[in-house]
């Protein structure tokens, strides 16, 4: 799958979970990369997210959007864990190879912003959701997704070229 | 070209610098898979009826019975796995989780621990800014009980501990309505894991939880600036205290909080009789001058506190008016009525729960 492919394509409605396993795997995987600011844990998240849904695969009304939702929550628990204990994964984790020098100066800023803003950006411009889907994710109102989006892309203009 | 414009492709391109490999084969190590059909969500639960209309009496927070052991009847949820057919408990401990993510509004449940365990603290996490009230409560085998309504995400420290107690939670309005329900079996994890499991409400339930009258409407407007100077009077961080309650007040910064809570945000430390509750709560919820918690006791009186910032004056409850203290309110209410709780300013702003 094409990575511009847009957000209903990258998580498409699924069929059997290990359908739905495959299909939204690499996905996932990256979008933990984004959020955790580190892409060694980015496949344990992932698999936790799916750990997480499959027993509520079934009952679940939107799974794809259960998963993201799993993902940031599980991706935030590990910014907090990373930050009470010192060990800023987030800030330290290797940076990315073959890029142009805009994006590498967008992933070492996106690295620094504070996990909300991060993931605000994130879901907005990577995965093309609407504020209030933002919202629903990150458990506040699309007023402050408005509001985070603001901060973030002021600190993302003054350190991109 | 905009920065919004181009962020899309920079983040493409980072996406496709990050080489992932083919999805894990599905089997014992990674995911216990069951090939069950997808089916639409089940449905509504006894279980959640009972326990959202015991929950909803007249006033903020219904307890139970402190005559009623056996939580598997009356108000208290079952503490059995099996009794809730559909449902599969997830293992955590000591800290038990569940979500009202996604489905809401939920009525999930931190089930008992196998073996039985003390619940010595619960509370809500992620559960920042006011979107509606928060319902929390630890229904025990044996003892009072202890419940929790409000808008402040809280972690509450028990003074005694409860045994194998079950701990619920929930959100009383629809919309953009998210909190992570959480409960402390003990501090050592010597009591092994616990369980979780959710139900999802119904209409009905919905209904009920919309009846609670202190519900903080998740739009609700941010008429006010969200600066508390209590928050500045170090080295001695106390704000208030009127003999019934302690409210201590700092302000949300450090790597730990500062990150976590919208700025400028507070953090606070509540001492009330049986127990002690500690959070944050950032700028948004602050700035509609409605962050609140109600606690009880067993079948004690409401202790009603709430953080203001500087520009609300007086706060209305249940027709009493009240001044705040260091940005900090008490109200005690001895009676079952339906509360609403109404702010304003001196400039004649006024903000009101539903």
């Amino acid at each position: 799958m094409p990575d511009d492919a847009p957000v209903t394509e990258r998580f498409p409605d699924p069929g059997s979970f290990v359908d739905f396993y495959q299909h939204q795997y690499e996905a996932t995987v990256r979008l933990a990369g984004f959020l955790s600011g580190t892409r060694d844990i980015a496949e344990d998240l992932a698999q936790e997210a799916f750990l997480r849904l499959e027993p509520r695969f079934a009952d679940v009304e939107n799974p794809a959007a259960y998963l993201r939702s799993t993902v940031v929550n599980l991706c935030r628990n590990q910014h907090r864990s990373a930050s009470r204990d010192a060990r800023r994964l987030i800030k330290l984790g290797p940076p990315p190879s073959g890029v142009s020098d805009r994006a590498a100066e967008l992933d070492a800023t996106l690295r620094r912003l504070p996990y909300d803003e991060r993931a605000v950006v994130v879901l907005r411009y990577w995965l093309g959701l609407t504020e209030a889907e933002i919202a629903t994710h990150l458990g506040c109102r699309p007023g402050t997704v408005k509001s985070r989006s603001a901060r973030a892309l002021n600190k993302i203009r003054q350190e991109l070229p | 070209m905009t920065l919004q414009h181009d962020l899309p492709g920079l983040l493409d391109e980072l996406a496709a610098d990050h080489h992932v490999g083919h999805a894990p084969p599905l089997d014992a190590r990674t995911l216990p898979v069951e090939l069950e059909p997808r089916r639409r969500p089940s449905a509504p639960r006894l279980l959640a009826a009972a326990a959202c209309a015991a929950l909803a009496v007249g006033g903020l927070v219904f307890v139970g019975s402190r005559d009623d052991p056996d939580p598997t009847t009356g108000n208290a949820p079952a503490t059995d796995p099996s009794d809730v057919a559909g449902e599969e408990a997830v293992p955590y401990g000591p800290l038990d989780y569940a979500t009202t993510e996604q489905e809401l509004p939920m009525w999930p449940e931190a089930n008992v621990s196998d073996p039985p365990a003390t619940t010595s603290a619960y509370g809500m996490d992620l559960c920042d800014s006011g979107y509606g009230t928060k319902i929390l409560r630890v229904d025990p085998t044996s003892g009072p009980s202890h419940a929790y309504s409000g808008t402040l995400c809280v972690f509450i420290d028990l003074a005694e501990p409860r045994v194998d107690a079950v701990t619920s939670c929930a959100t009383s309005t629809e919309g953009f309505n998210y909190a992570r329900c959480q409960r402390r079996t003990d501090n050592t994890d010597t009591a092994g894991a616990g369980s979780s499991r959710q139900a999802i409400a119904d209409a009905d339930d919905i209904a009920t939880m919309r009846s609670f009258p202190s519900a903080t409407a998740w739009d609700q407007a941010e008429l006010f600036d969200a600066d508390v100077a209590a928050t500045s009077t170090q080295p001695s961080p106390e704000a208030f205290s009127d003999g019934a309650v302690t409210v201590a007040l700092d302000a949300a910064t450090g790597d730990g909080v500062a990150a976590t809570v919208e700025q400028p945000g507070v953090c606070f430390q509540i001492q009330l009789p049986g127990a002690t509750a500690t959070g944050c709560v950032g700028r948004a919820l602050l700035a509609t001058g409605l962050a609140y918690g109600a606690f009880q006791d067993g079948d004690g009186p409401i202790e009603l506190v709430g953080i203001v910032p500087d520009e609300v004056t007086a706060i209305d409850v249940d027709g009493t008016t009240i001044t705040p203290t260091n940005n900090v309110w008490h109200y005690t209410a001895e009676s079952d009525r339906p509360l609403t709780i109404t702010v304003g300013s001196a400039d004649g702003r006024t903000a009101s729960t539903a």
